[in-house]
């Protein structure tokens, strides 16, 4: 067993899209869609301010919202924690798309939903996802949260302080926020989706 | 049927062409006909077969060394590499993006003549084989020489073809009216200010030392919005290091978040504050004296005149407390030498103070003790591979580049470039060359050639240029996508992207120097052709062909890389080969050498050669130039997405930033009543008005000024993605400001109103567009 | 005494279908003599004719425009425009929304298990318009009128669909408009026949 995870050090992100570019042209994301996406949001008044620039995308909950309204078991849960949609099965109802609270997954123009499954192809070679991979700040650690040893362990370990985003739902996100630049943690979800 | 097919002939026999019955028909796999392409998507790329190639990145100027795949014939995906120096495995997002550029269905596609009769800017062409373009640009070159001489032909180039364009085909033809936008509204005053004070100029990867230093001071310089990849790689991991960053900027920027110190200075007076730095540096005895007293020339020169420069004298001015000015000196001497201030790239701001700037920033480097210093600026440059042996070009280099170093005409038999004598420093101002295109003053330029660079949104005063393009008597554009500019030529030869090209070596002046080259990933589409063939065939029709001996690329390249011991087949599989560097000061006095390369040998404070030339020997503060009541200093920068305006028309950059927005105070905002993300349009000093474009009302800049992102705004309805989305601050900038020094002209010298209550353009999405664009 | 077996309809479309299909490559490539002879020589109106009447269609009323606004339509409407151009001659393009997509790929495979090479000659796209419909001809001379229907149905027909309206709209010459509009017409009526 093993439970893959992503970290994201906010103190280094810099909002450049690198990663949502890499995943686009990686995943064959169409035009209009994406898997993940930046949130640009500043608080404070001139000249005392804070901005945080946050990529989402899906957070592979250990609980996932999305897995049981599915009607046909195309939504699952791997053995390796990746939260997996099979596209033939998917009949492409919504139901998943609705009930995910991170709005992470969107209706390809194939019709059937689809969402970040931390680049599994990659990761079966044993490759990084292409965010990781392309990211100029190094922001983003991957790997296997059981294993001590694996980067996002290890950048968990050295994280000032490390999020959740919207914990109070308990869906056990394991997609980590490191070091968010505002005292009290992430910002609201009030700022700009840029992509 | 009644027709006899024989009354048909012309047609059926001389069809396309395009394709032939081939020797040995195949089983037919498909009995029934054609397959039905409505049908299910086949599988991800990644699932066949993958080949890789390697190439290095043109979707900027910094140039990433990348793995190109491909699949089916198509590229489908790039990626950095870790023998790399520059990608390191790790691209930003426009290399990420450079697949969608060369499957862009705006391209230019064949080459392309004007209709006769038509005007300039009209936009009427008709097809053209190369060898006829080639022979209607000849003719006019050679009328133009029989009337005016060579040099009446000017040249403009970017990017790496530049080379050939802005370079050597000049050089073969004999015009020192070449030069690159990248000089003199980029780089110039840096490279100006470097030469002469370290005798070395800066390098194109910008010699920072970030993995050594402890203290960064950033001025105006927007790491994170400029996704140079290298830069943005080592200061990020800079910082998680646990290195201190202070940001000098009127805009809470990207890097800005970043900081422990924010700085919001009064624009158009940083030199102020670095000759206050100079000032509490040399007053408080906090300097490097050890390094100043073996390394530089005219201290006590700079400590006599800094003495004026006080943090009080200078907190008038900037706007910035001296107790904090005091307090970041101190600091920066307490990391020195591992404290550092990098020199930025678009360095025109102000015109006249420019290289005062540059001057004074480096100078608080040296009292730092960090010019060729671990954790400083390191030494660097570019490894030395042989050129193809060719007969020595009649004048040469034709083009300043971008060192900012001397371009002789010696005793060559033509005449200096139309801007000789206006600027101390030698390169040439691109900017120079519109206005002898109106007035034939002191010479007449009749042609241009404009290889690569956008002139519509890159040199200031846009209506003059126009107006300048309807003077000459030939103008050529070579590029892969029909810009506004573009539409006005009499020649349109469509380039190929750099993925389906060979291009020369990139040569890199770096830490660890390093050659790396690019081999096509794919064919080239349409009748587009790399720079390199047309830069050649061209030349040979001028009667040039013997600067032209090779007879392809290949040969050229292999030739060049045999001197180094490798060959062309050997880089195909390796892509970059490194070389060791010295990048301090130790590793050239080990071998007893002297890396600076002023006259005195030493670091340059007072300038003598300055003095000479009846220029301020130090740099000195000049008030700036001030706008209209009412009015906002327009400021601009980057999207961390976007390269000048060549990338606005690729579909996924564009869906990550579509339109820009022009940054306003909050308080000012509610002063005019604007709401935020409501359209207004901006109008300048000069009653220019550009927009509508979208009010980002922000406590992240100062109010005095107002702030957009650079390429947006374009007039060009062919960019179908680019087309209309919103403000150019090329269109605002009808006033700059000559820098005496470097000639660059400061572009940040424009003022706007904010005029609310402009219509909602009703953008479509660019997922809109993009499905019209197909289903028109 | 012999008669001549009676022909087939597939037969019989085939002639029409295969100069529909020279009408389609010879007015929609780039403008070059062939074009201007038998505009001159009223062959290609003949042609046109020709068409229509087997297919029960109204002949096109075709300009002649000078050579040069022909030329210059032509790079207008389909090469490059500064008012943007009304249409991309890439069938593929027409299907996928993008170039050298799954569509322009199934199409050149299909191209090669039929046996038809592109010639190293042709600087454009092996999915342009022009090159496709010859492509068919060479099927109909060939002996694969089959092969033929379903690529005039499955390739040209949606380009067809998706452009002709837009060509006709920017359209200044009076000659690309009539003719992609009536091509339109044309290859729905031989492919509807043909079902039938």
């Amino acid at each position: 067993m093993s439970r893959m995870a992503m970290a994201i050090d906010l103190a280094a992100c810099v909002g450049c899209a690198a990663c949502s570019v890499a995943c686009k042209h990686e995943n064959e994301v169409p035009i209009g869609v994406n898997r993940l996406w930046i949130r640009n949001t500043t608080i404070g008044t001139f000249p005392n301010l804070v901005t945080e620039f946050r990529p989402e995308q899906c957070l592979h909950c250990e609980n996932p919202p999305c897995v049981p309204v599915c009607p046909t078991g195309c939504c699952f849960v791997r053995a390796d924690g990746i939260v997996d949609i099979e596209p033939m099965k998917c009949i492409g109802c919504s139901a998943c798309i609705a009930a995910c609270p991170y709005d992470a997954r969107y209706m390809h123009p194939d019709g059937y939903v689809s969402k970040c499954d931390f680049c599994k192809h990659r990761v079966a070679k044993g490759e990084l996802p292409a965010c990781v991979t392309t990211c100029p700040t190094l922001c983003r650690s991957f790997g296997d949260l059981d294993d001590p040893n694996s980067d996002v362990s290890i950048a968990l370990r050295g994280a000032r302080r490390v999020d959740l985003l919207r914990p109070g739902l308990g869906t056990g996100p394991k997609l980590y926020y490191l070091n968010a630049p505002a005292k009290f943690g992430l910002v609201g979800e009030e700022g700009q989706r840029s992509s | 049927m009644k027709l006899d097919r024989r009354d048909f002939i012309k047609l059926s026999c001389a069809t396309v062409g395009a394709l032939a019955v081939g020797s040995t028909a195949k089983a037919q796999l498909f009995p029934g006909g054609f397959p039905n392409p409505f049908r299910p998507p086949p599988g991800k790329w990644f699932t066949g077969e993958v080949t890789t190639s390697y190439s290095y990145c043109e979707m900027c100027f910094w140039k990433c060394g990348m793995k190109v795949s491909v699949e089916g014939g198509k590229v489908r995906k790039v990626d950095g590499y870790l023998e790399n120096p520059k990608s390191r495995g790790m691209l930003c997002p426009r290399g990420q993006a450079a697949p969608a550029t060369t499957y862009d269905p705006d391209r230019l596609k064949r080459p392309l003549i004007r209709v006769e009769g038509s005007q300039r800017g009209e936009g009427r062409y008709r097809e053209a084989s190369w060898d006829e373009a080639f022979d209607y640009i000849t003719e006019k070159m050679f009328a133009i020489r029989d009337e005016y001489g060579t040099e009446s032909v000017a040249f403009m180039g970017h990017g790496t073809g530049d080379e050939w364009f802005a370079s050597y085909l000049p050089g073969a033809w004999g015009s020192p009216n070449a030069a690159k936008p990248s000089v003199s509204l980029c780089t110039a005053p840096r490279e100006t200010a470097s030469v002469y004070t370290f005798g070395r100029g800066i390098a194109g990867h910008e010699q920072i030392d970030w993995d050594e230093t402890d203290y960064i001071v950033l001025i105006g310089h927007h790491i994170g919005e400029d996704t140079h990849n290298t830069q943005l790689q080592q200061f990020a991991q800079a910082l998680t290091r646990g290195a201190k960053l202070v940001v000098v900027d009127p805009r809470f920027s990207v890097a800005a978040a970043k900081a422990k110190d924010w700085l919001p200075i009064k624009p158009a007076t940083d030199t102020a504050l670095l000759l206050a730095w100079i000032n509490v540096l040399i007053e408080e005895g906090i300097y490097d004296a050890e390094y100043v007293e073996k390394y530089t020339l005219g201290f006590e020169q700079l400590a006599e005149h800094a003495a004026q420069y006080t943090p009080e004298w200078a907190e008038a001015i900037t706007e910035i407390p001296a107790d904090t000015i005091r307090r970041i000196a101190r600091e920066m001497a307490a990391h020195a030498p591992r404290a550092v201030l990098p020199v930025g790239r678009h360095v025109v701001w102000y015109g006249h103070d420019d290289s005062h700037r540059m001057r004074a920033l480096y100078f608080v480097n040296i009292l730092l003790g960090n010019y060729g210093m671990p954790g400083g600026y390191y030494l660097c440059d570019a490894p030395i591979v042989e050129k193809f042996p060719a007969p020595e070009l009649p004048l040469a280099p034709a083009a300043g580049g971008c060192g900012g170093g001397p371009v002789e005409i010696g005793d060559s038999p033509f005449r200096p470039s139309v801007d000789r004598g206006k600027f101390f420093g030698t390169a040439t101002s691109v900017q120079e060359f519109i206005e002898p295109m109106i007035t034939g003053e002191p010479y007449p330029v009749k042609g241009l050639f404009a290889y690569g660079v956008n002139i519509f949104h890159s040199i200031p005063m846009v209506e003059r240029t126009k107006e300048a393009l309807r003077h000459l008597d030939l103008y050529v554009a070579i590029d892969i996508l029909p810009m506004e500019h573009v539409m006005w030529a009499d020649v349109i030869l469509p380039e190929c992207t750099f993925l389906e090209r060979h291009d020369d070596l990139n040569l890199v002046a770096h830490k660890t120097p390093f050659i790396q080259a690019r081999f096509p990933a794919v064919e080239p589409m349409y009748d587009s052709k790399p720079a390199w063939w047309i830069a050649r065939e061209l030349g040979i029709k001028l009667g040039l062909g013997e600067y032209f001996p090779w007879e392809n690329i290949e040969e050229y390249l292999d030739r060049r890389l045999s001197s180094i011991g490798s060959s062309l087949e050997a880089m195909a599989e390796q892509g970059t080969i490194v070389r060791r560097g010295r990048p301090y000061i130790a590793d050239w006095e080990r071998l007893n050498r002297n890396p600076f390369d002023t006259p005195s040998g030493q670091l340059e404070f007072y300038s003598e050669r300055f003095a000479e030339a009846g220029l301020d020997p130090l740099p000195v503060f000049i008030d700036p130039m001030e706008g209209p009541a009412g009015y906002y200093r327009l400021l601009y920068g980057r999207s961390p997405v976007h390269t000048f305006a060549r990338t606005h028309n690729n579909a996924v950059l564009m869906e990550m930033d579509s339109e820009n927005s022009v940054w306003l105070n909050t308080r000012e905002a509610e002063r005019l009543g604007v709401s935020h993300r409501e359209y207004v349009y901006l109008e300048n000093q000069d009653g220019v008005v550009e927009g509508p474009v979208r009010a980002n009302v922000t406590e992240r800049i100062r109010q005095d000024c107002v702030y957009i992102t650079h390429g947006y705004g374009h007039k060009a309805p062919l960019m179908k993605l680019a087309n209309g989305r919103g403000a150019s601050d090329t269109h605002l900038q009808t006033r700059y400001d000559l820098d005496p020094y470097s000639g660059g002209a400061g572009l940040r010298n424009n003022w706007v109103r904010i005029v609310p209550g402009a219509p909602d353009p009703q953008h479509k999405s660019i997922a809109q567009l993009v499905r019209e664009r197909s289903q028109a | 005494m012999t008669t001549p077996a009676p022909q087939t309809p597939v037969e019989r479309d085939a002639e029409v279908l295969d100069l529909l299909l020279q009408l389609v490559a010879g007015t929609l490539r780039s403008p070059g003599e062939a074009l201007r002879d038998d505009l001159a020589s009223g062959a290609l109106h003949r042609a046109f004719d020709a068409v229509a009447e087997a297919l029960d269609l109204d002949a096109p009323t075709l300009e002649t425009p000078t050579w040069t606004t022909l030329e210059a339509a032509y790079v207008d409407l389909f090469i490059t425009s500064a008012s943007g151009i009304a249409a991309p001659p890439y069938v593929g393009y027409a299907i996928d929304g993008e170039l050298m997509g799954p569509s322009a790929q199934l199409l050149g495979a299909a191209f090669g298990d039929y046996g038809i090479e592109l010639q190293d000659a042709w600087s454009d796209l092996p999915d342009h318009v022009a090159a496709v419909a010859e492509g068919g001809t060479l099927l109909v001379r060939s002996d694969q009128p089959e092969a033929a229907w379903t690529l005039t149905e499955g390739y040209l027909a949606p380009w067809f669909d998706r452009f002709a309206t837009a060509i006709e709209t920017k359209d200044v010459s009076g000659f690309y408009g009539p003719v992609t509009k009536f091509l339109q017409a044309a290859i729905k009526e031989v492919t509807r026949e043909a079902r039938s």
